[in-house]
């Protein structure tokens, strides 16, 4: 070739070269990626990258990388002292007061004010939408600012069996409940009736102790540092929870808890009633017998037992407003229609919560979804040293459930720990 | 600069050392000593640091949950040394001996759990150490025992641990003693059957003393693997029974995790390599007097 040719060849590849770098950068510019870090097993997953998805049809140009570790807790941690912290995480409502005073979450009271993207996702923010109590477990104490938006909730509730409640010629739990019959003294009457052959009235995994105790009227918890289980009432109920199989044997006892869950035992027809969180529901879609669920027993106080995760954006990610965009559609009602519809726990939204896509759950067992729903009935309470306090009380209790310590003595050792803790 | 010939053999042997040296000090020696810096502090893992000195070491002495769970770490060794050891110095000379059909199949049938994932190990064992359908308790059942609490007994829960450790971990000694076996010169055994000595006086005389090398070097693996147990406790029983089962390393997971004491956790750390160094050089000093060295 000529010269010329050649500076016209090396001119054209310049240009060329240019300009698809050009456009390469033009595009890296426009397209943000976020990532996001949950918890659950694959299901949730496959649900989760479901919402993204519609998430993507509104905007695009966000992308969003899930981030599902095996261990969460140690894996967010090591993200955050290593200076790479996702930007939405999962938080518990436990969880939430240390990682909030360790300063690593993001103060969204701007973003819910300001709320730049109602017009995009076609809703307003809208705070008094939220059921009462939860965005107030994400707030900052002194300022009462959030910084975290309350990603879904779940109560404790009673899994029966129909079809053995029919057989034995009771009424359901529900028409008790409705009737002001469902005490204590009623629930273990009905678990007595429906033991026979084998069957166990009633099944509930060791850690549900904690629904019992406010119901008997035992307020333990006053305050961050003041947790008080060391009263008659605690231990009254304690042992009314450990009377179920030592005395009563209406329920299975530890060792029988080992050998199937009481989830199982449910479900294979072991047990006639089963308490447990909402997260069970779904599962037992498929189950060949009817059940539904009812609100769980009351003595002189209503209570259950709440859990609550909310999304929170991390103080060192790099896309906040991309992060809250992603929050805020997740939160707000299509978010929460679509989580509502995949039925594991209840939409924070009370629009969304009492409208049927979520109390029209699972219509072909007409189960009564709303039982989730009954006020007054929740209360949410944290404490200092949380995970070390529940380990005390769990510890001191494990011979209670084995019959070789009573509840009041017991308490008494947990007392004396907790004491220990929080004078620190 | 041309150096002499002995100082290049030097220079190649740094150079062919240092990227195995490099890895070393950066993954291994580092993260340590930045541990042993932060057990000087009191640190949540996420906000700032407050220096402590030594308050965490002060704080450990006092805490009964961590001398539990030294207690423990030091039960579940001594069960794993004086059981599991000699289980596999026995299963050795099994698979040594010439009559054994099979020796080969038998070999890697109990070297199998060694490389069994520790996971799916405890899923098992959760199952076998089942009280009511276990087949631990359905065995013993043969002999007349009554069931056992296995995992939710305080006093059983170790045993059962001790118990499921053993069967996975013998393998990997028992291949060590095979080879120790094999080491051992056959002319010996010839001269001492001459000489008409019974069964246990061989063991006795030839074997143990031909062995304790072997035997030695078991013994510390085995004490110092066991001191750092973590997997089982966590699945099996996630710290026992009313704290049967927590180990120091369990204890340290705990603190550092999920009750956010990191600078305590790292403080308790440094304590168990202490421990083990002491336990260390202790074996070592001993072993002047029974390790022979033919």
């Amino acid at each position: 070739m000529n010269w010329r040719r050649k500076v016209f060849v090396t001119l054209l590849s310049v240009v060329m070269v240019a300009l698809f770098v050009g456009s390469m950068s033009v595009c890296a510019a426009e397209k943000v990626t976020i990532s996001f870090m949950m918890w659950g097993g694959a299901t949730e997953q496959n649900e989760v990258q479901g919402y993204i998805d519609a998430f993507n049809e509104i905007y695009p140009d966000i992308e969003v990388q899930i981030i599902r570790p095996s261990d969460y807790w140690p894996k967010l941690m090591a993200m955050m002292a290593a200076g790479t912290p996702p930007d939405v995480c999962y938080m518990g409502f436990p969880e939430f007061v240390q990682y909030h005073k360790s300063g690593v979450l993001l103060d969204l009271e701007a973003y819910v004010n300001y709320d730049p993207e109602a017009e995009t996702i076609g809703y307003a923010f809208n705070e008094s939408d939220f059921i009462p109590g939860l965005l107030d477990a994400f707030r900052d104490r002194q300022t009462g600012d959030l910084y975290g938006i309350p990603k879904d909730w779940s109560t404790y509730v009673l899994y029966y069996n129909k079809d053995m409640f029919t057989a034995a010629g009771l009424p359901t739990p529900n028409e008790m409940f409705g009737n002001g019959q469902w005490t204590w003294q009623n629930f273990l009457e009905t678990a007595q009736k429906l033991t026979k052959d084998g069957v166990y009235g009633v099944a509930l995994d060791a850690g549900r102790w904690k629904i019992f105790p406010p119901q008997n009227g035992a307020n333990w918890v006053q305050g961050p540092k003041q947790v008080v289980v060391d009263t008659p009432e605690f231990a009254e109920a304690i042992q009314f929870n450990a009377d179920l199989w030592l005395k009563y044997h209406v329920a299975p006892d530890r060792a029988a808890q080992a050998s199937e869950s009481p989830s199982d035992m449910f479900t294979h027809q072991k047990s006639a009633m089963y308490i447990c969180g909402r997260w069970k529901a779904m599962g037992y879609k498929d189950l060949e017998f009817d059940w539904d669920i009812a609100p769980i027993p009351y003595n002189s106080d209503m209570y259950t037992w709440v859990d609550l995760v909310a999304y929170c954006i991390t103080k060192g990610s790099q896309h906040p407003k991309e992060a809250w965009k992603l929050v805020d559609f997740l939160t707000n009602i299509e978010g929460q229609d679509l989580m509502a519809a995949a039925g594991h726990a209840i939409p924070v939204r009370s629009s969304v919560a009492y409208s049927p896509a979520f109390t029209g759950v699972l219509p072909e067992l007409g189960i009564h979804n709303a039982v989730h729903l009954i006020p007054f009935y929740e209360r949410m309470f944290v404490f200092d040293h949380w995970g070390e306090v529940w380990t005390a009380i769990n510890n001191a209790l494990d011979p209670v459930w084995t019959g070789q310590k009573t509840a009041v003595d017991a308490l008494k050792e947990a007392q004396a720990e907790i004491d220990r803790l929080m004078s620190e | 600069m041309k150096l002499s010939y002995r100082h290049q053999q030097w220079l190649w042997g740094y150079i062919f050392v240092l990227p195995v040296m490099l890895g070393f000090f950066i993954f291994m020696v580092y993260p340590m000593l930045h541990g042993v810096l932060l057990s000087l502090y009191r640190w949540n893992g996420l906000g700032p640091k407050e220096w402590i000195g030594f308050g965490n070491y002060v704080r450990m002495f006092h805490d009964a949950h961590f001398l539990k769970a030294v207690w423990n770490t030091v039960y579940y060794t001594l069960g794993i040394l004086l059981i599991g050891v000699p289980a596999a110095l026995f299963l050795a000379i099994l698979v040594n001996q010439k009559f054994l059909k099979g020796k080969k199949f038998f070999r890697m049938a109990y070297y199998l759990p060694v490389v069994t994932m520790m996971v799916a190990v405890s899923m098992l064992w959760k199952w076998l150490l089942s009280t009511n359908n276990g087949l631990v308790n359905y065995f013993l059942g043969f002999i007349g025992i009554p069931n056992i609490n296995w995992l939710i007994d305080p006093k059983w829960a170790m045993p059962g641990l001790i118990l499921m450790s053993i069967w996975k971990g013998t393998g990997f000694n028992m291949i060590i003693f095979l080879a120790g076996l094999q080491g051992i010169p056959k002319t010996y055994y010839e001269a001492a059957d001459i000489d008409g000595a019974s069964w246990w006086h061989k063991f006795k005389s030839i074997t143990l003393p031909l062995l304790s090398p072997t035997t030695f070097f078991i013994a510390l693996t085995t004490a110092i693997h066991s001191f750092q147990i973590f997997q089982q406790a966590y699945i099996l029983t996630e710290g026992g029974p009313q704290e049967a089962t927590t180990t120091v390393v369990y204890y340290v997971y705990n603190n550092s995790f999920q009750w956010f004491r990191m600078g305590y956790a790292c403080a308790q750390s440094v304590a168990l390599l202490i421990i083990l160094i002491v336990a260390t050089f202790i074996q070592m000093r001993l072993q002047k007097r029974w390790v022979f060295y033919a």
